[in-house]
């Protein structure tokens, strides 16, 4: 790598990249079940995609909490979050609280909330939809 | 002005700056190489004592016992430092059929493990051909569970290093031990388990440094001379001083991307001020998180591959995709040739104690070894000395250190566009720079106090910044160079260009010297690319100016350091850890005291030089008293020395004092002494049977035995006496200016003189 080269064509880059957002895969990932078992609440994530078996966390954000300890599957392409939660934090959460998934926590200002720094599409963040305490049992 | 003519005013501008020949130049290597094959043929084994067989505490089932071990295929000579390699968190298994990563543990049927700790086999190699022997250790069992853990795993992981430590001590010592199944015994003897040097990669990183504290937190049954993190996480921040540490963080690592392992940096600086461990971090430009382990390599393993750094900004990104015209990665081939030349100077200095390639890692000599295949743009290196071997000017740790430095000295601008200290959970906690810890790897979060940076931002060439040095500390003759971290705050600065300015050292007599630091550091480049969430990234490098290059100036009175905004017409940095890097090795200053005991031409010598936590000392005293045989030298630490009769010698004590830095100090200290015979030549029989308790004492001692008008006399180590009193009564109180230490008590009295060495210690 040539930092002079860079140099030079910075200028013109900077005519096409302004605003160039990361390529994320789609993970098409959703809430498959959520089971209660003792204190302790288990939400399953499932996707037809492996989640990345990395080094940083999958958080699950819930209306303002977030969620980092689970089970990770991932087996034959197809992957699996199983999300631990106490049974008292869940049944605090908000029925129809909107329902993020990151890898890596997301850094939210004063004012934001998981959805809208996801919305920006600008880090490995999916959306799964709203919480529905009445069909996801 | 429209963005188009913004670019084109840039344009132009990069082409002056190009033209007037303001960039970079290529820098002579100066230093041996430490990427070069040594010369001994390696031999590989590994042992695999089974899926389940380690009982880890905190692990809820028992781990794998496998790894592989690279060494010197003759085994001459020995034992062998030896180097522990943890990989981090990924798949553990694949299908043998679909080829498909998948990830429990044990392995299904149908399923084999991924061997992530083979990925590192080109290391492991190299190290043993210079006389290593390489453990790389299997962590898939940990990396199956770990998800659903509070803690990470981490525990876990300091644990599992731990019990391979024990499997191989338990083996070197030749005691029934598993291993000698699986490697025969060959090998027995052949670790030298007090020479150990770890690596961790990702989340391995993280678990070597819970490794060595609980190593630490065990008594240090093992002796951890070094610890590599390579793009690791640093989830529970916790704080490892003692042992020198070298962070690397790849610029465009996809996993990690907050490249938060510089905070084991930034956290261990100041937190014990003892601290003897250098640290040090390398920034590699164009890095990934993946490419240093083979396993995880796409093209180089069967399944469970990926190139992170294009999964998260997009293989056509323009900086950190692979497939961009104008990409800054490096590939796979030079990342792990990097990776391999720096931690091959790094552990071959503090494990092996080899100080060749010490300017490579101190920032002394900025060219990347060629075989690293790195350019100068590639590769920023940070340095903190350890606690002797730095003065610090302005720590810029805290929130007063805006306006009074670390010295004591004042600290004071003028004409800048603004100033402050941010960061490091101090009032400002963060600098605002980014609005995320993705832009900002040094920022500290919520109760985490990450690094604290003085902004200085200018648009004047006459605009200054300025740490007065109090009197006291003015004589920098022994000083090698004035050192600190920076960064360009790239939100108030222009897009895209690198800053300059001037150092200036002023002495008392008013005389200015000056330098470039572009002459010096490419450290204040503008961060490459752009995104919205992680690019650019503000990350520290260390700048250091030979104290040589300032000239015409008093060394010995410098009063003033200051830095004139006069070479960029505008800017914005960041600045942290202002100080003086001592000469190699200071200055020992040794002297010692001695006194006369009571018994013939007896005398006793005190070392009185204080030493560094970790260093290895070693004493020579010779008495000029050649008549006296063998007995004329010693190596004791204070030793007793009877002079063979009275007359004038010449007493000297030469000091070899080895650092945990790896730097060889001596000094000799020659002063003559007159012995004559003692005053009260008493045979031991005779003497007056005298105690003298507590011992240690605090604020008073017992003497036993004595009469009244006995006398007690206390003489320090100096041979100063600091106390004479008659003995009235059997307790006698200890002066309250009396300091800590080791005193002689002598109690003379008509029936002779009895001498006690007593220790102070309130």
């Amino acid at each position: 790598m040539k930092r002079t080269f860079y140099f030079i064509l910075l200028p013109i880059l900077l005519l096409f990249l302004q605003g160039d957002a990361a390529a994320q895969a789609k993970q098409n990932a959703k809430i498959s079940s959520v089971k209660q078992k003792g204190n302790m609440v288990y939400v399953t994530v499932t996707s037809a995609k492996e989640f990345y078996m990395g080094n940083n966390k999958h958080i699950l954000y819930i209306g303002n909490q977030l969620f980092d300890l689970y089970d990770q599957e991932n087996e034959e392409g197809k992957g699996t979050l199983r999300f631990h939660i106490p049974a008292t934090a869940y049944k605090a959460l908000p029925n129809g609280a909107p329902v993020y998934l990151s890898y890596g926590e997301l850094y939210i200002e004063d004012g934001e909330t998981a959805g809208d720094v996801c919305k920006q599409d600008l880090c490995p963040c999916w959306s799964l939809g709203k919480l529905n305490k009445r069909t996801q049992k | 002005m429209t963005s188009r003519k913004i670019i084109s005013f840039y344009g132009c501008l990069y082409a002056i700056v190009l033209l007037l020949g303001v960039h970079f130049h290529t820098l002579a290597q100066t230093t041996p190489d430490p990427g070069i094959l040594g010369p001994l043929a390696v031999t590989k084994v590994e042992y695999d004592l089974g899926d389940a067989v380690a009982p880890l505490d905190s692990l809820p089932i028992p781990a794998e016992a496998r790894a592989s071990i690279h060494y010197p295929t003759t085994l001459t000579g020995g034992p062998f430092p030896v180097i522990i390699l943890l990989h981090g968190r990924h798949s553990t298994c694949y299908n043998t059929t679909s080829l498909a990563a998948s990830s429990a543990w044990p392995c299904p049927t149908g399923r084999l493990p991924i061997e992530s700790f083979q990925g590192y086999d080109y290391h492991a190699r190299f190290m043993a051909s210079h006389g290593y022997i390489v453990v790389s250790i299997s962590c898939n069992a940990i990396n199956a569970r770990d998800g659903a853990m509070a803690n990470n795993g981490m525990p876990a992981r300091g644990q599992l290093v731990q019990h391979h430590l024990n499997l191989l001590n338990t083996y070197n010592t030749g005691a029934t031990s598993p291993l000698t199944a699986e490697i025969g015994s060959s090998l027995v003897g052949k670790f030298d388990l007090q020479r150990v040097g770890m690596m961790g990669h990702s989340r391995g990183g993280e678990g070597v440094v819970f490794g060595a504290l609980l190593n630490r937190s065990l008594g240090s049954p093992y002796g951890i001379k070094a610890i590599i993190t390579l793009a690791p996480v640093d989830f529970k921040r916790k704080i490892l001083n003692g042992i020198p540490m070298l962070n690397i963080a790849p610029y465009c690592d996809g996993d990690v991307s907050d490249l938060q392992g510089v905070h084991f940096y930034d956290d261990a600086r100041y937190t014990d001020l003892t601290d003897e461990a250098p640290k040090h971090n390398i920034v590699m430009i164009g890095g990934n998180h993946n490419f240093y382990n083979t396993t995880w390599t796409p093209g180089s393993y069967i399944a469970g591959t990926s190139d992170d750094a294009n999964s998260l900004y997009g293989s056509t990104h323009a900086f950190c995709g692979s497939n961009s015209a104008t990409s800054g990665r490096i590939d796979t081939t030079v990342q792990k040739a990097a990776y391999n030349s720096y931690a091959s100077a790094f552990f071959r200095m503090y494990v092996g104690g080899d100080t060749t390639f010490a300017p490579i890692l101190e920032t002394r000599d900025l060219v990347p070894p060629a075989s690293s295949m790195l350019d100068t743009d590639n590769v920023y290196v940070s340095y903190h000395p350890g606690r002797t071997d730095r003065r610090d000017i302005n720590r810029i740790d805290t929130v007063y250190n805006e306006t009074n430095n670390t010295m004591g000295g004042a600290v004071t601008s003028s004409g800048l566009v603004s100033s402050g200290i941010c960061g490091g959970g101090l009032a400002i906690p963060v600098c605002g720079i980014a609005t995320n810890f993705y832009k900002e790897p040094h920022k500290g979060a919520t109760g985490q106090k990450g690094l604290a940076q003085m902004g200085l931002r200018w648009d004047n060439a006459t605009d200054q910044y300025q740490n007065d040095i109090p009197a006291s500390q003015q004589d920098i003759t022994y000083m090698e160079a004035l050192q600190f971290r920076a960064a360009i705050r790239y939100d108030q600065s222009v897009t895209g260009l690198d800053l300059d300015y001037t150092v200036q050292l002023i002495d008392s007599a008013g005389a200015v010297s000056s330098q470039k630091v572009h002459d010096h550091s490419y450290a204040l480049y503008y961060p490459p690319g752009t995104h919205a969430t992680y690019l650019p990234k503000v990350m520290f490098n260390s700048i250091r100016i030979p104290i040589s290059s300032f000239t015409g100036i008093d060394l010995k009175k410098v009063r003033k350091v200051k830095f004139l905004f006069d070479r960029s017409a505008a800017g914005s940095i960041l600045i942290s850890d202002l100080s003086f890097v001592a000469k190699k090795c200071g200055k020992l200053n040794s002297t010692f005291a001695f006194a006369y005991d009571t018994v013939g031409y007896d005398i006793s010598f005190f070392d009185t030089l204080s030493y560094n936590t970790g260093d290895t000392v070693k004493w020579l005293w010779r008495f000029g008293n050649p008549t006296s045989g063998t007995s004329d030298t010693s190596t004791a630490h204070n030793p007793s020395h009877v002079f063979t009769g009275a007359g004038t010698y010449t007493v000297c004590l030469s000091v070899y004092a080895k650092r945990i830095n790896q730097r060889i100090c001596t000094d000799t200290f020659c002063t003559t002494i007159t012995v004559v015979p003692a005053i009260f030549v008493t045979d031991v029989n005779e003497r007056p049977n005298i105690t003298i308790y507590p011992n240690p004492a605090r604020d008073q001692i017992y003497i036993a035995g004595a009469e009244r008008t006995d006398v007690l006399r206390l003489v320090n180590q100096l041979g100063q006496v600091v106390l004479t009193t008659e003995i009235n009564e059997p307790m006698v109180w200890l002066p309250t200016h009396l300091a800590n230490g080791m005193y002689h008590a002598i109690v003379t009295t008509s029936r002779g003189q009895v001498h006690q060495r007593l220790v102070i210690n309130r």
